[in-house]
């Protein structure tokens, strides 16, 4: 087509809105307000995607270890099997030279300063697991990026912390302390956990592997829930705005189809006479989904700052983040909308 | 056919071209109303053809089959040498740039001024804007409205309102003018008006048919009379009156 018919096609496209000017209207506001309602379930879907990757990134393994002393009291025998007593120290003392600096020199000293520990109850009774060859097991599974040890003591100094005023009450345990040294394990990947978990739980000398699997299965769940919850509600949507458009299109063809005829009986081609009624229903659902898009930025970025003021532990996707990643989804089904609307319109009313 | 044709029309062999030819046409439509039935016959190129006959008797059928607003249910249909039956319906529109078509209704844009609806016309076949601006006064000239461009329809008579409609109808030059029952709605004072103006497009060049009953246009005019009879054919003369019992 020439340039000069598309200035008047476009003419002709404003000229059609402003004759449907309540049904125009009707029609823009139907489409930003369905948009503006999927734009809010896309921005709870980023916000429980962020929680979860938070919630992901912080999991941690923590593998407990067979304490030497219930070991001994459960006449656990096998000794071979779990290192040597001597042998402990020197690992350790070994791991701690070869492992590079950084967080090694903490795991390497706080190795150390369990394995004489160790080597000492070891001494009396034969079945300290070997901490410094668990560890060593642990750093080698696939994905494992970080591996601390957590000895007794500092698992109880850690208690006493948390107790903070109240940790009176821990003095009572103090000379028997019933915690198990244990090792924190972190992992690249959120669905490393539960092979690298289970690869833990099997070697000798781990009593129990513990992390926050249920956490992140709930959340995994509300997220697919509330996706295809989303999923429903923007086909809904979807269809309504379309009917809505599709019959304010109608109307237009209505009110011209003395135009049509013309146009027909002299020869304009068909799509000469389609196109200002698909840009009309184009420019409705683009409107619409523009106002949504607005509307959506101006609800989230209210929201996020009544958030931020009562619960400021929760650390929700930024008002820019959500607009940046919406917009073009929203305008796109915008624009679906309106020439679907108009698509259905020309087929069932106008016979070109 | 041809043959029968050139003697019809006066014409030697081999002069004249078909620019209408209908060959065992029959239109039945949906409701199984026949409107044509095996209909033969072909007008040439700058002929005058009068197509009359009593209400219902298929004459507007045959002028929409002529502009493809409908198909034919059998036989074969051409305009200006090509099987309207076989146009893919992206090839209709082309097809109409070539023929213009005159309504008893005028069927004008009542919210555009006389000028403007010729326009119009002009405008949805792309026509440029220079084009426009040079033919639309020279076709309401033609039609002696030139002084009447600014007026808006429901400010004209019916005769004036028609002429605008013929205006509309021949501003883009079509080689085919189709007039269907175009002074059903006028005066025959004012008929006899739109007579004249169908003859002098037709002194241009141009082929008309008129499909009317209206007895006085033809009997004055004295031109090539296809008559028409509940779907059949059943007169082709060439310089007749409406009819015998006339």
């Amino acid at each position: 087509m020439k340039l000069r018919t598309w200035g008047y096609l476009l003419r002709e496209t404003a000229h059609g809105i402003r004759t449907g000017r309540l049904m125009a209207l009707a029609s823009v506001s139907t489409v930003a307000v369905s948009l503006l309602v999927l734009g809010l379930f896309l921005a709870l879907v980023l916000n429980l995607g962020r929680m979860m990757a938070q919630v992901e990134s912080e999991v941690q393994i923590r593998a407990f270890l067979v304490d030497a002393r219930q070991a001994a009291g459960g006449g656990r025998g096998g000794s071979g099997m779990w290192g040597t007593p001597g042998t402990g120290p020197s690992q350790a003392g070994q791991g701690g030279a070869t492992r590079p600096a950084g967080t090694s020199g903490g795991q390497g000293s706080a190795a150390g300063a369990a394995g004489p520990s160790g080597a000492q109850e070891g001494a009396a009774v034969p079945a300290a697991p070997d901490v410094a060859r668990l560890e060593e097991q642990i750093r080698n599974l696939e994905g494992v990026t970080t591996v601390r040890f957590v000895s007794k003591q500092e698992a109880l100094e850690r208690m006493r912390q948390s107790f903070g005023e109240r940790a009176a009450i821990l003095e009572a345990v103090d000379d028997i302390n019933p915690l198990p040294d244990s090792f924190e394990v972190q992992v690249a990947r959120p669905e490393q956990v539960a092979p690298v978990a289970e690869a833990i739980a099997a070697m000798p000398g781990v009593a129990k592997v513990d992390y926050k699997r249920d956490t992140v299965d709930k959340l995994f769940r509300l997220t697919a829930v509330l996706r295809g919850l989303g999923v429903v509600v923007a086909v809904l949507l979807v269809l309504g705005s379309t009917v809505v458009i599709s019959n304010a299109i109608r109307l237009t063809v209505f009110a011209r189809r003395r135009e049509v005829a013309i146009m027909k009986l002299v020869g304009a081609t068909d799509w000469f006479i389609r196109w200002p009624f698909v840009l009309e229903g184009l420019a409705l659902g683009v409107g619409g989904a523009a106002l949504a898009v607005g509307a959506l930025a101006g609800a989230y970025w209210w929201a996020a700052g009544v958030a931020a003021r009562t619960l400021p532990f929760l650390v929700l996707v930024e008002p820019e983040e959500v607009v940046r990643l919406t917009w073009a989804p929203l305008l796109g089904l915008g624009a679906l909308v309106g020439s679907l609307g108009s698509g259905i319109s020309l087929r069932r009313f106008l016979h070109v | 056919m041809g043959q029968a044709f050139c003697v019809l029309a006066g014409c030697s062999a081999g002069t004249v071209s078909a620019v209408i030819e209908f060959y065992g046409v029959t239109k039945v439509y949906p409701n199984q109303v026949t409107a044509l039935r095996d209909i033969d016959f072909q007008v040439g190129r700058g002929e005058f053809v009068f197509v009359v006959g009593p209400s219902g008797a298929g004459k507007s059928t045959l002028v929409k089959l002529i502009y493809r607003e409908e198909l034919p249910t059998r036989g074969r249909l051409l305009v200006a040498g090509r099987d309207v039956t076989a146009l893919r319906p992206g090839q209709v529109p082309y097809l109409r740039r070539s023929i213009g078509v005159v309504f008893q209704d005028f069927r004008l844009l009542p919210n555009k001024t006389v000028f403007e609806n010729v326009a119009f016309a002009m405008r949805v076949v792309e026509a440029s804007p220079r084009e426009i601006a040079r033919r639309v006064p020279q076709v309401l000239e033609m039609v002696g409205l030139a002084d009447r461009a600014r007026a808006y329809p429901d400010e004209l008579s019916g005769g004036e309102q028609q002429r605008v409609g013929l205006a509309r109808a021949i501003a883009n030059s079509p080689s085919v003018l189709l007039a269907d029952e175009p002074t059903g709605n006028l005066d025959p004072h004012t008929g006899l008006e739109i007579l004249r103006l169908l003859l002098d497009v037709n002194r241009m060049g141009t082929t008309v048919i008129m499909a009317t009953h209206a007895r006085h246009l033809v009997n004055v005019a004295r031109r090539r009379v296809v008559e028409l009879d509940a779907g059949r054919l059943v007169r082709d003369e060439l310089r007749g009156g409406y009819g015998h019992e006339a």
